[in-house]
């Protein structure tokens, strides 16, 4: 049975159609991610499965019980929002049982769940104190064991390490997956981060406009995003996005950018546009067939990654990421077979991905 | 041109009960055509340094030197300081193209073609279609790069960016990063920096100068702040993910990593003897770009495997403590399964554990 089943559900403010027929569903233990830009629709999803969207339609099944018109607190969700936030006035302890007090639960029971969760989190030395007596990271935890302690099947997190310093958050990437999966709890995250998305998702839900475009593996989406939009948003350097010309060659179709050609099955789209990973954008020293000449424009270093900023002679910029510096500043450049990605800028969609390329030298 | 720092101090509140340090005795210089960064988190003097250098700001003691002439005590505008700031807003009645083309108004060389350089400043900011428009209205990230237009247009001594693309939108970052890098190359200027990003200053500076507390931590390329940091703060401070750490102890042909329980965890010989008294108290770090899975003389558990479209970021449990590394390509084993590690002692840094002094780098003092 799975943890959560949306179906049809739209949500109108006026005449703004916010969510538009959307349908999701979250299996047991499962981590969806819902991912998109701000203003696409991701918090009110999350407030409408929650019960705090009166004028939502659709339906709403909670592990088999349908709960579309039951009231937030008959409904048993975990939440959690940006930053974090706790009670100032109440110490970690009561910040923490919070959600166990509409319950009847006798005070025995609450303490005992409480410390539980504290010590599985690793604040059960600092119940007493109150937020403001607390570390970033103790915060973080104590309204994380807040909407662990009701034993929920299912959290709604929106967002919550937007606006943590990057230490903390690249602990809690690692640390809440490993806490949910012990806890066997489902979870729908929201982010705008790529590198979250993939960390914590098992798969991940592409919100654009009010509408689920892609809902698949984090690694699928990554590899094969469904549309242009999704390969603009969905990557770190971004992928590379390079108008094309396209013609019919056999069943497929021959697209040419950036002054190289690759062969792909698929129909000649209207307004082609050929997409590249930047890892997947190779540099060398030497022409060789299937290479195009390009010159080094700026090498701007992420991490222990050199990012290179190429322009090749008919006026295309791309951007390649390697592990190890370029080799010159006038290269030869050329794709790692099989990982272009051909998309139809009149539709917005993807056409054929890395699986069906077939490159041809230039 | 270049710029000479000497001896910088600001304090606030001098002669009060509460004098407050914002930056103490400040020695940077930057060369003709360098690019530096001044990186550090909010409180750490590099706001104070940059206002100081823009004539903001008034030096508590020191002195300041731009292209040879001390600038400290004079006028804002007299120091030949090119600026995109925050707060340095843009003029809200004018089009986005007359706040860039003001930056001209008083060089009669560059007046004549301005509009062909606002268009080209504007293209290469990928600002072109907004040129008619006023600022009202404009994202955050449009009015940025308006701001940063402004001041790349025109030539100055020197050219003070503070924040200049935080708020940059991340499709176009990459590349804009990269067309700006070339830009300030090209024309030969001399910039710094100013900001709380890392990845900002790793991506455009040739030098970076980490300040945390009001003092110049380290001063250095990116790859000596990664590969040689002064202490602890920087080893921890910069790099993504943060280095590993752990508390160790000198040993006669190496040294040794210790668990939570202050056991041994992790025997660590060297080739090359170090010339640290043995029994020391250390602090070992390892970068996670520089744990290799799949292979070494140390066993782990792994507790975490994600692959994150280019890379995979896989947490293990050794020596009582979770260290991070990062493999290029997909690791097979799965959460919960023993896999081997290991590092070049090469890579290994090594740290006083009293006062977080670098001692070591590549394990051999």
């Amino acid at each position: 049975m799975n943890a959560l089943d949306v179906s049809a559900l739209s949500v109108s403010y006026g005449a703004n159609e916010v969510l538009r027929d959307v349908a999701l569903d979250v299996r047991p233990s499962e981590r969806v991610v819902l991912f998109g830009p701000s203003g696409s629709g991701k918090t009110v999803m999350l407030r409408a499965i929650a019960g705090l969207e009166p004028g939502a339609i659709g339906r709403i099944v909670l592990a088999g019980r349908d709960v579309s018109l039951e009231p937030p607190e008959a409904r048993r969700l975990g939440m959690a929002f940006q930053n974090f936030a706790l009670y100032p006035h109440m110490p970690a302890r009561e910040n923490i049982a919070s959600p166990l007090r509409a319950q009847k639960l006798g005070a025995g029971a609450i303490e005992a769940k409480v410390r539980a969760v504290a010590e599985l989190l690793k604040i059960d030395h600092v119940l007493d104190h109150f937020p403001r007596q607390l570390s970033n990271g103790q915060k973080q935890r104590t309204a994380l064991a807040r909407a662990l302690v009701g034993e929920p099947k299912l959290i709604l997190f929106d967002d919550p390490l937007r606006n943590v310093d990057a230490k903390l958050r690249y602990e809690m990437r690692i640390e809440l997956p490993r806490l949910l999966a012990r806890r066997e709890t489902a979870a729908i995250y929201v982010t705008q981060d790529f590198r979250e998305a993939m960390a914590i998702g098992d798969r991940v839900a592409v919100l654009i406009g009010g509408a689920i475009v892609q809902f698949a593996p984090a690694d699928v989406v990554y590899d094969r995003p469904a549309t242009l939009a999704i390969a603009r948003l969905f990557g770190d350097p971004p992928m590379n996005l390079i108008p094309a010309r396209g013609e019919a060659h056999g069943a497929g179709v021959r697209v040419h950018a950036a002054g190289l050609a690759f062969g792909f099955d698929a129909k000649p789209p209207e307004e082609p546009v050929f997409g590249i990973r930047p890892e997947a954008v190779t540099l060398s020293a030497g022409k060789a067939p299937g290479r195009v000449a390009a010159q080094v424009v700026a090498v701007t270093p992420m991490n222990e990654r050199y990012l290179v900023l190429l322009r090749t002679d008919d006026g295309t910029e791309l951007v390649a990421s390697h592990d190890a510096p370029p080799p010159g500043a006038d290269l030869w450049i050329g794709v790692e077979p099989g990982r272009g990605a051909l998309f139809d800028a009149a539709t917005g969609l993807g056409v054929a991905s890395s699986s069906s390329a077939e490159e041809i030298a230039a | 041109m270049s710029l000479d720092l000497a001896s910088v101090s600001k304090v606030y509140g001098e002669g009060s009960r509460h004098p407050v340090h914002a930056v103490r005795t400040m020695d940077l210089a930057v060369g003709d055509g360098e690019i530096i960064a001044l990186l550090g988190s909010s409180g750490c003097g590099k706001t104070s340094t940059l206002r100081m250098i823009a004539g903001f700001e008034t030096v508590s003691s020191g002195a300041i030197h731009l292209a040879g002439r001390r600038i400290d005590d004079l006028p804002p505008a007299e120091r030949r300081v090119a600026m995109a700031f925050e707060g340095y807003a843009l003029y809200p009645p004018l089009t986005i193209a007359e706040n860039i083309g003001f930056a001209l108004r008083g060089d009669r060389s560059q007046a004549a073609n301005a509009p062909a350089q606002v268009r080209e400043i504007a293209e290469l900011l990928e600002i072109g279609p907004i040129l008619s428009r006023r600022p009202a209205g404009l994202s955050g990230g449009q009015q940025q790069r308006a701001s940063l237009a402004r001041a790349l247009i025109r030539s100055a001594d020197l050219h003070l960016l503070d924040e200049p693309m935080g708020q940059l939108e991340p499709q176009l970052r990459a590349v804009l990063r990269g067309r700006v890098k070339a830009r300030i190359k090209e024309r030969g200027y001399t910039a710094v920096l100013v900001t709380h990003d890392q990845g900002e200053a790793n991506a455009m500076a040739d030098r970076i100068a980490v300040m945390e507390a009001g003092e110049l931590q380290q001063y250095g390329t990116p790859a000596e702040l990664r590969d040689r940091p002064a202490n602890l703060f920087v080893a921890t401070f910069f790099g993504e993910p943060p280095m590993n750490t752990l508390p160790g102890i000198v040993t006669e042909g190496g040294y040794d990593a210790l668990g939570a329980d202050g056991a041994v965890a992790l025997e660590i010989g060297l080739t090359v003897p170090h010339r640290l008294a043995a029994g020391r108290r250390v602090v070992l770090g390892l970068r996670p770009h520089r744990l290799h899975l799949g292979r070494g003389d140390y066993r782990g558990v792994i507790v975490s495997n994600q692959w994150l479209g280019d890379q995979a970021h896989v947490a293990i449990e050794a020596a009582g403590k979770m260290l991070i590394g990062i493999h290029p390509e997909r690791l097979a084993e799965r959460v919960g399964e023993t896999v081997g590690f290991g590092f070049d002692s090469g890579d290994l840094h090594v740290f006083d554990a009293e006062n977080g002094v670098a001692l070591a780098h590549g394990g051999v003092a």
